[in-house]
């Protein structure tokens, strides 16, 4: 190996802890770990032993503490989703070729879930967007897209799901039909593809926090390795 | 909202105080992000209720939008300062080595993100439609990264 370069960028505070996870990470990505949960609680119980005797709680909460307020899940998962659709946006162009078509995209998305997560996490994110898609098609039809647009923006995210034409919709009824098929779709895909083929394969740690977000950290990771395969 | 039982459960006096800046790194952190969630997601309901919901239901939203912005003000002036450095050495707006036109701290301590969402969703004009609205990048910048990255 000749050398690594480890980038992060659009946040704040904190990064010192993404800098140590990541590069200790170069150095051990927990391979023996049997799932990406317990290779991130690995990597934390090393960095986080400066904290003594509160070091347990501080891992625990960095990993677990935006499961435990279910009434900022949805706001916490709808932020982040963007944040996501904007990262995988970047991707789309690479590794699809489909920068306009809409539904392309949304199943593009579909297939880089499959590539990279669990069932389990495909399916929540799923729900997630089949959500989003719908509220957003009602707040298109409520308001011009400006709103949707101020909204959803985070960081430095430029694109949003509504700016990127994603959701070229036009009333609520079409968007459930769109959900519908596409979640038709998507069983289609893990009926093709077997349940065991979408489990994770290798352990791929890649801790991107975005503006000191430890909240969902683990979210976060399962998101960079789902956009960026862990290859920024 | 804020963390008050997340630093209760922590109980800050068993962090040994070498690395208390540290934690109170990651408590201010996770406060502004909280800040900010509220934020976003109170203006979504604002926008989103305009024909489904009535004038005071969106303005106790925008309210709470506008608290959340007022205490994120809050948790920033406080962290900076434990800056190690001046706020205008790394926070300020002002010509530097890179492209942009302010120092990497600049978007935490002016709330740029904040204020830009915060009026996108309040405001209807012109400049709130475009996507350039209050861009932090403009074509002259670009070129201007275009022409070092050629040389």
């Amino acid at each position: 190996m000749d050398g690594q370069f480890n980038f992060c960028s659009g946040w704040e505070w904190g990064y010192w802890f993404n800098d140590v996870i990541t590069a200790r990470a170069a150095w051990n990505p927990e391979t023996a770990s049997t799932t990406r949960y317990a290779a991130l609680a690995n990597a934390f119980s090393e960095v986080t032993r400066i904290f003594g005797p509160a070091a347990a709680n501080v891992r625990s909460v960095r990993l677990d503490c935006g499961c435990e307020r279910p009434s900022f899940n949805s706001a916490y998962a709808c932020v982040h989703l963007c944040v996501w659709l904007g990262r995988l946006r970047r991707c789309w162009s690479r590794q699809f070729k489909h920068r306009s078509n809409s539904s392309c995209s949304v199943k593009c998305l579909v297939l880089l879930l499959l590539r990279r997560s669990s069932a389990a996490m495909a399916w929540r994110t799923l729900k997630v967007l089949a959500a989003l898609m719908e509220s957003t098609v009602t707040l298109y039809n409520a308001r011009s897209h400006t709103y949707a647009n101020a909204v959803i923006r985070m960081g430095h995210m430029e694109r949003t799901v509504v700016d990127s034409g994603a959701w070229n919709m036009h009333s609520a009824s079409e968007a459930r039909h769109q959900r519908s098929a596409f979640e038709a779709w998507y069983r289609s895909q893990l009926r093709a593809r077997g349940r065991a083929a979408l489990e994770p394969h290798g352990v791929d740690l890649c801790v991107l926090v975005f503006w000191c977000e430890p909240l969902l950290v683990l979210l976060l990771s399962e998101c960079t390795t789902l956009t960026d395969g862990g290859r920024l | 909202m804020n963390f008050a039982e997340f630093t209760n459960i922590l109980l800050q006096k068993t962090i040994p105080s070498t690395a208390l800046p540290l934690y109170m790194d990651f408590v201010d952190g996770m406060n502004v992000t909280a800040q900010r969630t509220i934020q976003v997601h109170a203006l979504y309901q604002y926008a989103w209720g305009y024909l489904k919901k009535s004038p005071s239901w969106r303005t106790a939203n925008l309210n709470t939008a506008a608290a959340a912005l007022v205490a994120a003000e809050e948790i920033v002036a406080e962290r900076e300062q434990h800056y190690r450095v001046s706020v205008e050495r790394i926070a300020s707006y002002r010509e530097n080595p890179t492209v942009y036109p302010f120092t990497y701290l600049w978007t935490a301590h002016s709330l740029y993100y904040f204020w830009r969402d915060y009026s996108k969703a309040t405001n209807v004009s012109i400049s709130t439609l475009t996507p350039c609205f209050v861009r932090t990048s403009t074509p002259r910048r670009l070129w201007r990264a275009i022409d070092c990255r050629r040389n």
